[in-house]
């Protein structure tokens, strides 16, 4: 078991570093944070004397092993737009991020796991028919689509939810039910399938004959073995749902770490965009790292392949 | 099992509309949104509208543009030019900072110099370089030394918010950012970042304590849930509003869409320093008559906009009456293409950003149609605004045509016509004959200098007929900025995109 970590935390690390590298290059040769900073009637020498004065003009490497050799210890530098540390302004506004990453997991959760196994054990008839078309939208609306609908239904013509903002729990429905639903759809089709599936199986039928009923049989039996690919799904959605709160984040006014990250971009606002990149590197390879261990740790099968 | 499920169903159910139903509202709060939350609330470390329209509440500035683009006295009571390189500028007494100190000059002198070290890297340095040494006289009067007779110093202090020398030294540049004290009509109470940020009406403010005792800046970054929270009255004043939801917003009944003249063009430069066709002023005047910005006006922005006479814009100082339009004719931009050598038309790569103007990636495509209907052939790229930007400060621009706004912040022909047409400036792509070049430098050398406001606004407006003649653009639409702005509110926007709420008032 600590033969697997320490291999997966070397990769782990080389993932972050080249994440790092990669957003460091491509933010660098799309844009030049100096001009889009000062004034537009500033001179040619004004730009170049703050260029100079920033260390712009160094070569890539030499800024990016400059960067690395900060970040290391724990300096980001400072954000050029907000002239703060560039960790601090991230760390700020983590919570938010987090908060709406969890609430979306479990809206997906709670609705994605019942509906599966509801669906999954009807075989052939309307609530699987139905959870199919449930499952096929879910998946194939857009969120920004979704999450405007939502807003005009829900906040404006039937106000019950605040518009926008964070603070209270009424805020956060929304925000996360727009964010969850795509995560809900995915969990709840694969559940439909691996119960359909599950419920073929000898043994299923075994506990049936057994005199079982037919709920403990599909919760105590089926359930366990249908839930083991989903734990592999959440770990993989949990990464999507922390990066992909981007678009959520700017509809409703979430402020979240993907709406100041999307606005570095935006100005080239170089330190701040690597420091956001390197915390959300962390936090998906983290959350990777945990669902392989945890996927070995559940199912003996796969420990016993090593 | 089933009981159970049903039960949990009606609970949640039953929380959820509980908790929707718990917020109350109405209170006095004017809430303003606007697309990003400010960086900082220091007035001198940024140079963004948004940034400044907050901290614009906590901090007065020395003298305030009124209407008809005059000045009027805000901490400073007058300002004069003693001498053409000097200004004595004298304060307003018995003024107070948040904290309780009295402002004096030594505050106005430290913002200033504070803003041109070096070592702060501010933004702003470039927009008072002009200025030599500041003296203080007394604690009420203070000297301005200019490099050279320098007239647009009134507007650089419209745009200058006096910070306390005594605390900012003593919290320092870094809380500063965010523990703001000034002397404005507003104080900070708290500060979510990328969320809201909630003033109070400061009860001792110079001018009276403003009617509106609570002001909310929330950020709302996208344009239909902004115009949405309008509607649901959540929100009081709300910036760019697209000209396609004014109808929704007026049929709304809680707010309306109130409009004002901006400072901000778009126009399109001519890359005139290569050679080929667009070296010919008579190709340069065809491209400006084929194409119809009235209908542009019309059709894409709802008639939200007015088209552009000459090289500036009408409220600035400078600005010259006389001029006219190229107007639209598309039978005589053919003849002059032809007369030209240019009868067959010929290939041309035309860039407009997307996403930084009012639907400006369609006007660009517009564009591009009236153009291939004058028969040439016109490829367009529409570049991501960051990319963009970079190539055109930088002067790599990758095409013959690009489409480009401007905002004066000086309300001045200094601001424009120096930038864009002043031999070896950033922007100047302007290249005519050698004698016609010194001649418009000449002219604008000695307006940039000359302390008699009635020569001056001359030599600019006949700078400007020269320009006129020589089409160094293609001349398209000034826009008009779209509030929208709730019907419990009195409030009136302005032309320099400042949101001011001192007078604002309730209905």
């Amino acid at each position: 078991m600590l033969d697997i970590l320490w291999h997966r935390l070397r990769r782990a690390l080389l993932v972050i570093l080249g994440v790092s590298l990669f957003a460091f290059m491509i933010v660098h040769l799309t844009g030049d944070p100096a001009v889009l900073m000062l004034p537009p009637d500033a001179t040619i020498e004004q730009v170049e004397e703050f260029r100079q004065a920033m260390g712009f003009n160094d070569p890539l490497w030499q800024q990016y092993l400059r960067w690395l050799s900060k970040a290391v210890r724990g300096d980001f530098g400072l954000s050029l737009r907000h002239q703060q540390p560039a960790l601090a302004l991230i760390a700020e506004r983590m919570p938010a991020t987090v908060e709406l990453t969890v609430a979306a997991l479990l809206v997906a959760l709670l609705l994605g796991i019942p509906l599966g196994v509801w669906t999954g054990s009807k075989g052939n008839s309307l609530p699987s028919f139905l959870g199919s078309i449930f499952g096929l939208l879910g998946q194939s609306m857009p969120v920004f689509w979704l999450a405007l609908m939502l807003q005009l239904l829900f906040g404006l013509i039937i106000p019950i939810f605040p518009l926008t903002g964070r603070g209270t729990i009424s805020q956060l429905v929304m925000p996360a039910i727009a964010l969850g639903l795509y995560t809900t759809a995915t969990i709840m089709r694969l559940l439909q399938s691996q119960m359909g599936e599950v419920l073929q199986q000898d043994y299923i039928r075994t506990a049936r004959s057994k005199g079982l009923s037919y709920t403990r049989v599909v919760f105590k039996h089926a359930l366990r073995n249908a839930l083991l690919p989903v734990v592999t799904i959440v770990g993989l959605q949990l990464g999507t749902l922390l990066g992909g709160a981007v678009i959520t984040e700017s509809i409703f006014a979430w402020p979240g770490v993907g709406r100041l990250l999307v606005q570095a971009i935006n100005n080239r606002d170089i330190p701040l965009v690597q420091a956001g990149v390197f915390v959300l590197a962390i936090g998906i390879v983290t959350i990777n790292l945990v669902t392989d261990l945890l996927y070995t740790w559940l199912d003996p099968r796969i420990r016993l392949q090593r | 099992m089933k009981k159970t499920v049903s039960l949990v169903a009606c609970l949640l159910i039953a929380t959820l509309l509980l908790i929707g139903c718990g917020g109350k509202q109405q209170e006095a709060v004017l809430v303003v949104a606007q697309g990003v939350d400010a960086t900082m609330l220091d007035p001198g470390m940024h140079s963004e509208t948004t940034t400044a329209n907050v901290e614009r509440q906590i901090f007065d500035p020395l003298l305030e543009m009124g209407a008809n683009q005059e000045y009027e006295p805000a901490l400073a009571t007058s300002w004069e030019a003693v001498t053409p390189t000097t200004w004595e500028i004298r304060l307003r007494q018995g003024v107070r900072f948040h904290d309780g100190e009295e402002l004096t000059a030594e505050d106005v002198q430290y913002t200033i110099e504070r803003i041109l070290d070096p070592s702060k890297n501010s933004p702003q340095a470039s927009n008072y370089s002009a200025i030599a040494s500041v003296e203080v006289v007394d604690d009420y009067t203070l000297r301005i030394h200019t490099k050279q007779p320098y007239p647009v110093l009134p507007a650089r202090l419209a745009n200058l918010r006096i910070v306390p020398k005594h605390y900012v030294e003593e919290i320092g540049d870094e809380r500063f950012k965010r523990e703001p004290v000034g002397t404005g009509p507003y104080k900070l109470v708290r500060w979510d970042k990328d969320e809201q940020i909630v003033l109070e009406a400061n009860p001792d403010y110079w001018r009276g304590e403003p009617e509106i005792k609570r002001v909310v800046f929330k950020v709302i970054p996208e344009d239909a849930s902004r115009v949405m929270a309008l509607q649901a009255g959540q929100v009081d004043i709300a910036v760019n509003i697209p000209p396609h939801q004014v109808a929704a917003v007026n049929n709304s009944g809680k707010a309306q869409v109130l409009e004002v003249p901006s400072s901000r063009f778009l126009l399109i430069q001519f890359m005139m320093d290569n050679p080929g066709p667009l070296a010919d002023r008579r190709v340069r005047l065809a491209l400006n008559l084929a194409v119809d910005v009235d209908s542009i006006v019309e059709n894409l922005l709802g008639g939200n906009a007015t088209p552009m006479t000459q090289t500036l814009a009408n409220l600035d100082f400078g600005y010259n009456p006389q001029l006219k339009p190229y107007g639209y004719d598309l039978e005589r931009a053919k003849a002059l293409l032809k007369e030209a050598g240019y009868a067959d038309g010929f290939k041309l790569t035309f860039a407009a950003p997307t996403g930084r103007y009012m639907m400006d990636k369609e006007v660009g495509e517009a564009i591009k149609n009236q153009l291939e209907a004058l028969g040439l052939q016109v490829e367009l790229k529409l570049p991501e605004w960051g990319v963009y930007a970079e190539q055109i400060m930088s002067r790599k621009v990758d095409a013959d045509l690009w489409l480009i706004g401007w905002g004066n912040s000086l309300f001045d022909a200094e601001g424009t016509l120096y930038t864009w047409f002043h031999t070896g400036q950033r922007f100047c792509y302007y290249h005519v004959d050698a004698e016609r070049q010194r001649v418009v430098d000449e002219l604008l050398d000695k307006a940039r200098t000359n302390m008699d406001p009635q020569e001056r606004e001359q030599q600019y407006q006949q700078a400007l007929a020269l320009i006129h003649e020589d089409i160094p653009w293609l001349l398209l639409h000034q826009q008009k900025d779209l509030y929208g702005v709730s019907k419990r509110v009195n409030w009136t926007p302005r032309s320099d995109e400042a949101i001011i709420l001192y007078n604002a008032g309730w209905k």
